[in-house]
């Protein structure tokens, strides 16, 4: 117990980081894969790098910033959900509110 | 009957728990800072591309290879400050200081490429005054770079604090709050690297 006396928050094992960067890596090639090789139609294209971006926000969060679901880490996830409300609605908001302008008041730019 | 040494000990957690404060209220800054980046990214995606001065549309002119060793330098830094972190509770002050080098390395690399990327832009007809489009990107991935630059002079102050101190207990509540200011800004650069580059070019 060296370390009692430190913060309290969860550590990572090495292969917590390890894992991290290899799934990191795999989702980084394939969303610079598809759109270099632009082997998919756009549509295609654009699900499969907003999925991957996801995925890897997601792996990032769990292997790199420990968010899992341990008692202690309770208000860290409290707080980080609240905040994934506010910018959906900040972010989906303003797209909402610039594209009904735009089509209703015909100003291109 | 309270023994001296329980009262040490309640001391000692007394004082834990105000270290673990310290990097959960570090976390809800962090939070607040999501609110910047997502009112920047919804401005970015608000805003339509826009030609340059010699009329090429963004779309051409984003260099992906560049991006790519961006992204793979934010990376790697971020896993050696995992390693650095390993060594910290391994009670390791040599091999932290280590890592955090590597680190600190890899950081001034993506902002050198980032730096240079700028001025490339800049001085072939995308200057941050052109139109919205430029505003807007600059100002983005500008504040990202600010940040990295804000992470990186603050792991030179950890430097300092390191060598006065060595892993003292203060020492070890920093570390903790600057890992995760790092790894959130790799976060951030994932959303970067997919709306700003990714989906720019399509």
């Amino acid at each position: 117990m060296g370390h009692a006396q430190g913060p309290n928050v969860p550590h990572g094992t090495l292969s917590d980081y390890i894992w991290g960067l290899i799934w990191s890596v795999i989702l980084t090639a394939i969303a610079f894969g598809v759109v270099i090789t632009g082997s998919f139609d756009k549509i295609t294209t654009i699900v499969i790098v907003l999925a991957s971006a996801v995925v890897q926000i997601f792996v990032q969060l769990f292997y790199f910033l420990h968010m899992k679901r341990t008692p202690d880490q309770s208000w860290n996830i409290i707080t980080g959900l609240f905040t994934i409300v506010q910018v959906l609605i900040l972010f989906v908001g303003t797209l909402w509110v610039m594209y009904h302008l735009y089509i209703n008041m015909q100003i291109g730019y | 009957m309270v023994k001296a040494s329980n009262i040490k000990v309640y001391a000692e957690e007394y004082h834990q728990d105000m270290e673990t404060d310290t990097v959960f209220g570090f976390w809800v800054y962090l939070m607040t800072d999501c609110l910047l980046f997502a009112t920047l990214f919804a401005v970015f995606a608000a805003t339509p591309q826009m030609p340059n001065e010699y009329g090429v549309m963004p779309s051409e002119i984003f260099e992906l290879e560049l991006v790519m060793v961006e992204t793979g330098l934010l990376l790697a830094s971020s896993f050696t400050f995992g390693l650095a972190m390993i060594s910290m509770y391994k009670d390791k002050l040599k091999s932290v200081f280590a890592w955090l080098i590597i680190t600190l390395l890899f950081g001034l690399g993506f902002l050198s490429i980032e730096i240079y990327e700028f001025i490339h832009l800049s001085h072939h007809g995308s200057p941050i005054t052109l139109n919205a489009y430029w505003a807007a990107f600059y100002a983005l991935v500008g504040t990202h770079g600010l940040h990295v630059t804000t992470g990186s002079v603050w792991m030179c102050v950890m430097f300092w604090h390191l060598k006065r101190t060595g892993l003292s207990i203060p020492n070890q509540t920093r570390l903790s709050c600057l890992s995760l200011f790092w790894h959130f800004l790799d976060l951030i650069w994932i959303v970067v690297f997919t709306m700003v580059y990714l989906l720019g070019v399509l």
